[in-house]
């Protein structure tokens, strides 16, 4: 296995394009746990961790732009994410332990499309975009159409992240994170991650995203619609959790079974909506 | 794993079972699988393309057919591995057809599968959905096959 250090993005593109069984190591929190149980052999690892321009948060003018090489720690503790965007924070905060969240990435992370990993799910529902650079040019993706199946991702051959781009989201918005897991730290049984607008303890605005209950995690736009005019604890939140649960289609594994999974989307959307209610009030 | 798949056909049933028994036939409906090669009688080897994300691996596989009664009933064992790597795959499978109308035939599938070495370590309910999947793909190839055959 080759091992290279590009010390620039166009450097690294240029491995990425020359070499189809070339992989980008990020942090390596998942890529290296894979390579020791023997599931990945690339030939050559292209480390990003000598460009400088993949790391760090800007704000700009539009919004926050993650750099592709930021830590999971260095989001978690990030205060400018806040409001509408205060779910990246809170998904970042529920990654693994300190020591993952020291060395794991958030490119890594969402390269990797686990849907029962944090980021996916809390960057779906804060309609973030993805920022990705191959030999023909950079290209923004929508995460609603990055995550396209299991552990598969919209990257063309030779692409590679470059950022996550969260636009400012309306005044007023308020977001949030629920995951339920077996223990502190695993990856989830199934997480809800919420971005809107309430008017007292009714919502105006929605956009709700599900994780491990799908091959990708999952935003269904008739739920979000039924969520606008609902008043928390009212019947029309029961029904969209219930349009929400048929929506999914989950594994059964270790971590729980099929049913288990979509009982638990019912009773986590009554409280992703009171956390983000209690998040904005607070 | 077990993996059982129900499905009908618009066709009699020894076409189905004409079809779904003869590798020339069957082989291109398996998805991932380019060629069938006939190794004696009801002994078949194969080569199997699987992706599961970003892991993509090829299992060699001898089929072996354990039972058959024409035009119904047919039961296999699978065995293969992935060349120099260190997974293995082996599956107990039976395939059922049976008459619904003189035009129309009901399929039934099972197979109990095992994967053990890396692959074993995989994410146990993804694979199954991937398995799924792929079973998916598989009866739909099959149904175009036996439709296409007969225009």
């Amino acid at each position: 296995m080759r091992y290279c250090c590009p010390t620039s993005i166009e450097e690294a593109v240029a491995i990425l394009n020359t070499d189809e069984d070339a992989r980008c190591l990020a942090g390596g929190a998942t890529l290296v746990a894979m390579l020791n149980a023997e599931l990945l052999s690339p030939s050559t690892l292209v480390s990003l961790r000598a460009i400088a321009d993949l790391d760090g948060i800007r704000h700009t003018d539009s919004g926050i732009t993650i750099g592709a090489m930021t830590r999971h720690a260095v989001v978690a503790n990030d205060q400018r994410l806040n409001n509408g965007l205060t779910v990246v924070r809170l998904a970042a905060q529920e990654i693994g332990h300190p020591a993952i969240r020291a060395v794991g990435t958030i490119g890594g992370a969402i390269a990797h499309a686990d849907p029962s990993a944090d980021y996916p799910t809390a960057l779906l529902a804060a309609n973030a975009e993805v920022e990705v650079i191959g030999s023909s040019g950079a290209r923004t993706v929508p995460a609603g159409d990055f995550f396209q199946d299991y552990f598969t991702t919209a990257l063309a051959h030779g692409e590679m992240i470059t950022s996550i781009h969260l636009a400012n989201a309306d005044p007023g918005t308020v977001s949030s994170y629920f995951k339920v897991a077996r223990s502190d730290g695993d990856f989830a049984i199934t997480s809800m991650a919420f971005c809107g607008n309430f008017d007292g303890s009714t919502c105006t605005a929605a956009r709700v995203a599900v994780g491990g209950c799908a091959s990708t995690p999952l935003n269904v736009t008739a739920v979000d619609k039924m969520l606008i005019g609902a008043e928390l604890g009212s019947d029309q939140v029961t029904m969209a959790a219930q349009a929400l649960a048929d929506a999914c289609d989950p594994i059964d594994d270790v971590r729980g079974s099929a049913d288990y999974r979509r009982l638990l989307v019912k009773r986590l959307l009554p409280r992703v909506l009171q956390r983000a209610i209690d998040q904005g009030s607070n | 794993m077990k993996i059982e798949k129900q499905f009908t056909i618009d066709a009699a049933q020894a076409t189905v079972w004409d079809f779904i028994t003869n590798p020339d036939k069957v082989g291109p409906c398996i998805p991932g699988c380019d060629d069938v090669e006939v190794v004696g009688p009801g002994k078949y080897r194969a080569a199997i393309k699987v992706e599961a994300g970003p892991i993509k691996t090829t299992f060699h596989v001898t089929v072996t057919a354990t039972e058959e009664r024409p035009p119904q009933f047919a039961s296999y064992k699978t065995q293969g591995d992935e060349g120099g790597k260190a997974s293995r795959v082996s599956a107990k499978s039976t395939l059922e057809v049976s008459t619904l109308t003189p035009d129309r035939s009901s399929v039934q599938y099972t197979s109990d599968i095992t994967i053990s070495g890396r692959l074993g370590k995989f994410a146990a309910g993804v694979m199954r959905k991937m398995a799924d999947s792929m079973g998916e793909r598989f009866v739909a190839a099959i149904r175009e096959g036996i439709e296409h055959s007969r225009t």
